[in-house]
């Protein structure tokens, strides 16, 4: 049971640093994903429930993010309570020859919160270039579009926009789990 | 024009400490034994009003949480994935899909294919499982588009405060 946490380690992600035990730098990494503890001293916090010191904790976070394992340490909004209530995700289908050159000018406008590169399936869905667009109401969002399509000449490109409706689940991504979450997975499916 | 439908229409009123908190620390939060001291310092309150600040708009929904996102690439295998659920069954579908613990995001979009959700796993290996159980428990087909390069990534995010 223990040594669940260190079997679903993700072996190309290297996380012993040497002197730390990797069962609590697992469960280091399984806790952090959920957040912070909102105290005054929340490294401390961390370092309690997992067995190591409070430098530890900060030493590790330090490696992590050196090995851009964590891409940013920070806040996480939600943009819908903030006023930006309007998202659409926008797909289109770019020419495998220009889908770098096109994704890269995307990106460039600074119109897009996220321009990702994704695996189209045939014809049922040749999308493969993905961008996100925010904005306070739908209106703003489409505008954003016209402007995102004028300035990367975009205009006769198929694509798609799929505007969001409905939220049911938004968290952070769990990558280690241990074995009493995969039970609780197993019970999931079998209820269903 | 469709309605802009949400599960929690509350928008909080923000005062300006919210604000310059919110600006100023979705990255490159403080990394010291006392954060909230830290921030405090760096913002001209105290470490109190700080932590009174991030606890309700945690409380909120404003902050979803604080603490590392995890490059998805590095950190284990993911996949952006979507459905395409009769409207009647929309409900209890994200359901079923919500209970699996690698799953993140899940979001009704305007399409036919109208329900996309993030999976999540430790490696290939596991997430191939996850979609065959997702599959199973929702039996229908689940359209995988794994991401195979990115251009921007979400590196915070720099609302227009009215």
């Amino acid at each position: 049971m223990q040594t669940s946490y260190i079997e679903n380690l993700n072996p190309t992600a290297p996380l012993n640093t040497g002197a730390i035990d990797p069962e609590s730098l697992a469960y280091l990494r399984a806790l952090i994903q959920e957040g912070l503890p909102l105290v005054e001293r929340p490294y401390l916090s961390l370092a309690q429930q997992t067995g190591l010191t409070e430098q530890q904790v900060l030493d590790q976070l330090d490696v992590w993010q050196t090995e851009k394992l964590i891409r940013r340490f920070g806040i996480v909004i939600n943009h819908h309570k903030i006023g930006y209530t309007s998202n659409a995700m926008v797909v289109w289908q770019i020419p495998p020859s220009d889908v770098d050159k096109v994704g890269k000018a995307i990106s460039a406008t600074g119109l897009v919160s996220l321009c990702y590169q994704r695996r189209a399936c045939g014809d049922f869905w040749p999308y493969n270039l993905y961008c996100m667009l925010h904005g306070k109401n739908r209106e703003e969002v489409l505008q954003r579009l016209q402007q995102l399509k004028q300035q990367c000449g975009l205009s006769d490109i198929p694509s798609r926009i799929l505007f969001s409706l409905k939220q049911f689940k938004q968290c952070g991504g769990k990558y280690t789990f241990a074995q009493i979450d995969r039970e609780k997975e197993a019970t999931c499916t079998l209820h269903s | 024009m469709k309605p802009e439908i949400r599960n929690d229409e509350r928008q909080p009123a923000l005062s300006t400490l919210d604000k310059a908190v919110l600006s100023r620390y979705q990255k490159n939060f403080p990394r010291t034994s006392r954060p909230f001291l830290t921030i405090a310092n760096e913002l001209g309150c105290s470490e109190q009003e700080v932590l009174n600040c991030f606890q309700r708009l945690k409380q909120e929904g404003v902050i979803s949480r604080v603490g590392p996102v995890f490059n998805h690439k590095k950190a284990g295998a993911s996949t952006l994935a979507a459905i395409a659920v009769p409207n009647e069954h929309l409900e209890r579908t994200a359901a079923l899909i919500n209970g699996f613990q690698e799953v993140n995001h899940n979001y009704q979009r305007e399409h036919e294919l109208n329900l996309w959700f993030v999976v999540t796993a430790s490696d290939q290996d596991h997430l191939t499982t996850v979609i065959g159980n997702i599959e199973a428990a929702t039996e229908m087909k689940v359209w995988c588009f794994p991401m195979v390069r990115p251009y921007h990534i979400d590196l915070g995010f720099r609302p227009e405060f009215d």
